[in-house]
């Protein structure tokens, strides 16, 4: 499983790979912004993308909804993990179709909880 | 030369006489405004010079080093995870060679069983065999507490590379931090934008030159982010993913099948912004001279029919606020019109004890005085000036 890790934080891209690396994934890109992501995502197709929400140029929810508005890759799962823990920040996130939503900071644990739930109802 | 009739000329006289006296009554006013504006000038000046240093060097300076803060945290971060993935590389590389190490002894056990099973086959019951049953005994106890030893580095490993983990984790508050570093930095960028225009207005405008006005508009933080390991934010994330129902979006209805060439009514238009149909207006009337005054004013009717060119008189009257007292159109404003304007800040005022009359003051001795001056920019009493405020808030920037 290919996995696109998006944030603009190289911190946080090399923390998010590292878990995933912990938690038995070791297929991933990375990307710092939304039109990186899509750039990407249309030079080699990917199986999950992770995305932060604060991000310039494309920022992660505008990133869902391009994603979600693409027929091609509407189907792809999205965790969004972000600062963001507001109960109107979760609302809006789902309602651009997120699968599920991390508030940082997050443990390799709660990464794999996530992702094993969005791979099981995908 | 045309002859005016004598009753144009006195007209004409009654109007220059106007003038003159309403020249007469405005003057003290102007020299009050302009004694008024001697006063705050110098004030102004230090303002001014006083935002000029925080707009030019401090704000930026203190944006500067915000940024270079993030800068050196993210650098330090990365140097902090380069030695924890290369810790985790050694303790991963030292982890497999215990588990190696455990099967060479797993190894060497099964081949002391082998030897055993030999010995006791070609020797039998022998002394020698006991002897050497002993030392395979004693080496196999050797092996167990070196099994033993290996198992507990192995799990000292497990904590080292649990505690890399946390290292990882917890470097997240970098990312955390940074967001409300940019934050902050955001708004003394917005700040300075703002005070780089106000600056611009009261001064020479010369900052708006050389100083981008607009503040940042592609942010791309939280200014809420907050390090908790609580999990109490996500907890709430959960719960709002589980009551969540995604909204569809509700398609407007489709107008009555008819005519599709039909516009919309006003009422539909208003229905559409407002949420009802404005109540003072049908779409079927026209707007009146009314309804657009009272769109645009207080509601009050404009003195001048719109098919009328704006007359002298007209303007009289628009400028007298068209309240009763004032004269009729056709009429020149006479003096006592001329005070009801002026009068209230003419006619009641007294003498300044403050200080004596001088060349810039009016028959009364009226002029703006310090304590009036300050009075303005300062409502307590026993405050300083705004010149000393502005010296001490300039002296604790420093």
């Amino acid at each position: 499983m290919k996995f696109l890790v998006v944030d603009d934080s190289l911190t946080m891209r090399r923390i998010v790979c590292n878990a995933l690396r912990e938690i038995g994934y070791s297929d991933y890109v990375e990307a710092a912004d939304g039109v990186q992501a899509i750039e990407k995502m249309d030079a080699d197709p990917v199986d999950f993308v992770i995305t932060d929400w604060n991000m310039p140029n494309m920022n992660g929810l505008e990133l869902t909804q391009s994603i979600r508005a693409n027929p091609v890759i509407d189907q792809v799962p999205i965790l969004m993990v972000t600062t963001r823990g507001m109960k109107e920040d979760v609302m809006e996130a789902m309602q651009a179709r997120v699968n599920n939503y991390i508030v940082k900071p997050f443990t390799p644990e709660i990464l794999d909880d996530k992702i094993q739930m969005i791979l099981k109802t995908a | 030369m045309k002859a005016l009739p004598i009753n144009e000329i006195l007209h004409r006289l009654d109007e220059l006489r106007t003038v003159s006296v309403l020249g007469q009554r405005a003057m003290p006013f102007f020299e009050e405004v302009l004694g008024f504006l001697r006063e705050v000038v110098p004030i102004l000046d230090e303002v001014d010079s006083s935002i000029r240093v925080s707009t030019t060097k401090m704000m930026p300076t203190a944006a500067s080093r915000l940024a270079s803060v993030n800068q050196a945290t993210e650098l330090a971060t990365t140097e902090i995870m380069d030695l924890v993935d290369e810790t985790y590389a050694k303790v991963k590389q030292t982890k497999e060679k215990i588990d190696l190490s455990k099967t060479y002894l797993d190894a060497m056990h099964a081949v002391d069983g082998q030897l055993e099973k030999m010995l006791e086959s070609h020797l039998g019951e022998t002394v020698l065999l006991g002897d050497v049953k002993a030392l395979l005994n004693k080496q196999a106890s050797l092996r167990t507490t070196m099994s033993e030893t290996l198992n507990a580095k192995s799990l000292t490993l497990d904590e080292i590379r649990n505690n890399m983990n946390n290292i990882m984790i917890s470097l997240q508050v970098q990312d955390i931090t940074s967001q409300q570093i940019a934050s902050v930095s955001h708004l003394i960028e917005s700040v300075r934008s703002r005070l780089a225009k106000f600056e611009g207005q009261l001064g020479s405008g010369s900052l708006e030159n050389f100083l981008d006005a607009s503040p940042p508009t592609n942010v791309a933080f939280d200014g809420h982010a907050s390090y908790d390991h609580s999990g109490t934010k996500q907890a709430l994330a959960e719960e709002v993913m589980a009551d969540f129902e995604p909204q569809v979006p509700q398609e407007a209805p489709l107008p009555p099948a008819g005519d599709p060439n039909i516009s919309a009514s006003t009422d539909e238009i208003d229905t559409l912004f407002n949420g009802e149909a404005c109540p003072a207006t049908r779409s079927d009337e026209p707007a009146s001279a009314d309804d657009i005054s009272a769109m645009f004013g207080d509601g009050v009717t404009s003195p001048l029919d719109a098919n009328e060119t704006d007359s002298a008189d007209n303007i009289e009257v628009t400028f007298g606020g068209g309240t009763s007292g004032q004269p009729a159109g056709g009429e020149t404003a006479s003096t006592d019109d001329i005070n009801a304007i002026f009068g209230t800040c003419v006619s009641e005022r007294q003498p300044s004890p403050d200080r004596a009359p001088t060349s810039g003051d009016d028959a009364l001795g009226n002029s703006a005085s310090q304590a009036q001056t300050d009075k303005l920019f300062d409502s307590g009493e026993g405050k300083t000036s705004p010149r000393y405020e502005a010296d001490d808030f300039y002296q604790k920037d420093l």
